[in-house]
């Protein structure tokens, strides 16, 4: 029964009092000892007699030595950072007075679990320390032990007690991108990308006659003494208004595959190699950082959680919180059943972060296609790694593949950009395509055509 | 059932486990065996002793060992009494097999053992064994018909030297408490 468990940044503390159950070689030794006993009498042999005392003694001995109902326990795990990508784990454990040996059993990164049985001596602390690599984003249990005492000669075992768990956040690596896409229309009136719309602090644009409206600033004199048919003739010079983009990133973090295709299945993090979501929160959080960075406003929707969505905005504090949001995205058991889309900001960019695995993810940027928003879908799915699979693993996999070929043509033949997140062979690296992304559209109303 | 690996993970080095688990139940079939050969000799009751010694192996949750110890006291039932190397190897190793046999029950086979984990039992184990070879001695001398024409043992004598031993046993556990609580 744990009575305290508490949570300090890195260290994990639980205190438990310990229940103790009674080995049944207990009754066998005893009832062995009995019945040779009563053999030696019946047949009057001494030899026979002499046999049962060992086991009498050792009995007798493990069972004075048994520990006490009320004896308690107190394990502490720590957690801590090293210079590489890993974490320090140390485990120290107070065993219970009488207990002689810990069976420990534990697993790194929800491995394999592997057991070890170490000498607990009376009243002393078993300190057991390894490393833990770090291979994932996001929220993750890194270690878990679960523990249990024996008292002398096995004679006592304690219960399972709850398992001590060391869990970490993982922030994700963030790519430096120095091309944004932007949206088809810039709406806001400041920022730091240039408009379409005639105004102030951007490019030059054009000379045109003095209108009602235009500022007497704007005049230019040179052009006006050159072009002046009449006295009564002003030319102004024009310029492109500075606007700021809207993004909403939506991630798709219903499921989160590995490279290697044998995990599809188990998903063990720590067999999978690099997984969609650790792809997904990269490219999020280094779309989100740019994006801020340059003074515009992004939104956050988590397609597996309602609860997680944060609406646009721009700032420092806004990308933290961002941020956080994206570190802790997880699949999660809340089946999508959205019956409308989320909603989109008017104007807005939306990035479709998802691994393309089913028709859901489509239909939305659909949707949100023929909403007038510019849509990129991030694919998001790592490049396959066939180690250890069977044939039937292999064709499994590459009709799974054709699906979302299909998809993938499907987005691509109605105005749906898609940008591959991962390095895996293109003929482009992922700032060259995000460059040919954020090249301005020829389209009415996108950025640099005619007004 | 899939055997573990037989090299010890490096990835929990403070634990310095290096002894796989399998090594108690294997230590336990051998001796089980090594024993009904050293009672039976080489006959059709030695078969009998192996297959039992590896199921106990095997599968210690069925308690199968101390069947096993029943079946070798059994066994020496045929033989005289008397002082033996074979009777004082029987006592000893009946007490490891029960020794043995606990731990089988309790440490996963999968698991890996510190080697140091042994060395609190095999202390318990040379402490008892040490007087109870000593009484055995005396006693074979003292009751065991062949030596030197002394009659069997009685139940009179068999109560007398019993109540002793409980006698003895008793004050030594009454001490400890006396001690504990002081």
């Amino acid at each position: 029964m744990s009575d305290r468990s508490a949570r300090a940044q890195d260290q994990v503390v639980a205190t438990t009092t310990e229940r103790w159950t009674r080995s049944s070689g207990l009754a066998a030794g005893s009832v062995t000892a009995l019945l040779l006993a009563a053999i030696g009498l019946i047949a009057g042999r001494i030899d026979i007699a002499l046999l049962p005392l060992p086991l009498v003694a050792a009995i007798t001995l493990g069972w004075d030595r048994r520990p006490a109902p009320d004896e308690r326990a107190t394990v502490t795990l720590s957690l801590t950072d090293t210079d590489s990508a890993a974490v320090n784990y140390d485990l120290a454990i107070a065993t219970p007075p009488r207990a002689e040996m810990i069976v420990l059993r534990y697993s790194v990164l929800g491995g394999q679990a592997r057991e070890f049985v170490v000498a607990g001596r009376v009243g002393s602390i078993a300190e057991l320390a390894g490393v833990v690599p770090l291979l994932h984003s996001g929220p993750q249990e890194l270690v878990r032990f679960d523990y249990r005492f024996l008292g002398v000669d096995a004679i006592s075992a304690s219960l399972p007690q709850e398992p001590i768990v060391g869990e970490r956040v993982v922030p994700p690596s963030q790519t430096m991108i120095d091309a944004l896409p932007l949206p088809r229309r810039l709406q806001a009136m400041t920022g730091s990308h240039e408009s379409a719309r005639l105004g102030d602090g951007g490019e030059f644009r054009d000379i045109h006659p003095f209108s009602p409206g235009d500022r007497l600033r704007r005049i230019d004199w040179k052009a006006t003494a050159r072009r002046g048919q009449s006295p009564g003739d002003l030319y102004v010079r024009r310029s492109n208004a500075l606007a700021d983009a809207t993004v909403l990133i939506v991630m798709d973090s219903r499921d989160d595959v590995g490279e290697q295709i044998t995990q599809w299945r188990s998903n063990v993090a720590v067999d999978k190699g690099v997984s969609s979501l650790d792809l997904a929160r990269e490219a999020a959080s280094s779309i989100a950082g740019a994006y801020i960075a340059s003074g515009d406003r992004v939104g956050f929707q988590d397609l597996s959680s309602r609860a997680r969505m944060i609406p646009h905005a721009g700032g420092g504090r806004h990308l933290w919180r961002l941020m956080k949001a994206i570190e802790v995205t997880a699949p999660s058991e809340v089946s999508f059943a959205h019956q409308r889309p989320p909603i989109v900001p008017p104007g807005a960019l939306v990035y479709l972060l998802s691994s393309l695995l089913d028709d859901q993810p489509v239909k939305l940027a659909l949707t949100w296609l023929g909403n007038g928003h510019r849509v990129i879908a991030v694919d998001v799915l790592p490049p396959a790694r066939f180690a250890r699979t069977t044939r039937y693993e292999r064709i499994a996999h590459r009709m799974v593949l054709m699906e979302r070929d299909d998809r993938v043509r499907v987005l691509r033949a109605r105005g749906v950009e898609l940008l591959r997140w991962s390095e895996d062979g293109a003929a482009l690296p992922l700032p060259g395509r995000l460059r040919l992304l954020s090249r301005p559209t020829r389209r009415l109303g996108s950025v640099g055509a005619p007004r | 059932m899939r055997l573990p690996e037989l090299v010890p993970p490096s990835d929990l080095p403070a634990a310095d486990a290096r002894i796989p688990g399998l090594t108690v139940r294997a230590a336990l079939a051998i001796l089980g065996i090594l024993l009904t050969l050293v009672v039976y000799g080489i006959s059709g009751w030695l078969a009998v002793g192996v297959i039992f010694s590896l199921l106990a192996a095997l599968a210690p949750e069925y308690l199968l060992i101390w069947p096993v110890i029943v079946f070798l006291a059994l066994g020496e039932l045929d033989r005289p009494a008397g002082l033996t190397w074979q009777l004082l190897a029987l006592i000893a190793g009946v007490h490891l097999l029960h020794l043995l046999g606990m731990l089988a029950l309790a440490l996963p086979w999968r698991s890996w053992l510190q080697p140091r984990l042994f060395a609190r039992p095999l202390l318990r184990f040379i402490a008892i064994q040490i007087p109870v070879q000593l009484l055995a001695v005396a006693a074979l001398l003292l009751f065991a018909p062949n030596a030197r024409g002394h009659r069997p043992l009685t139940v009179a004598e068999f109560t007398i030297v019993g109540a002793a031993a409980l006698a003895a046993l008793a004050l030594l556990l009454l001490r400890r408490r006396v001690d504990d609580h002081a």
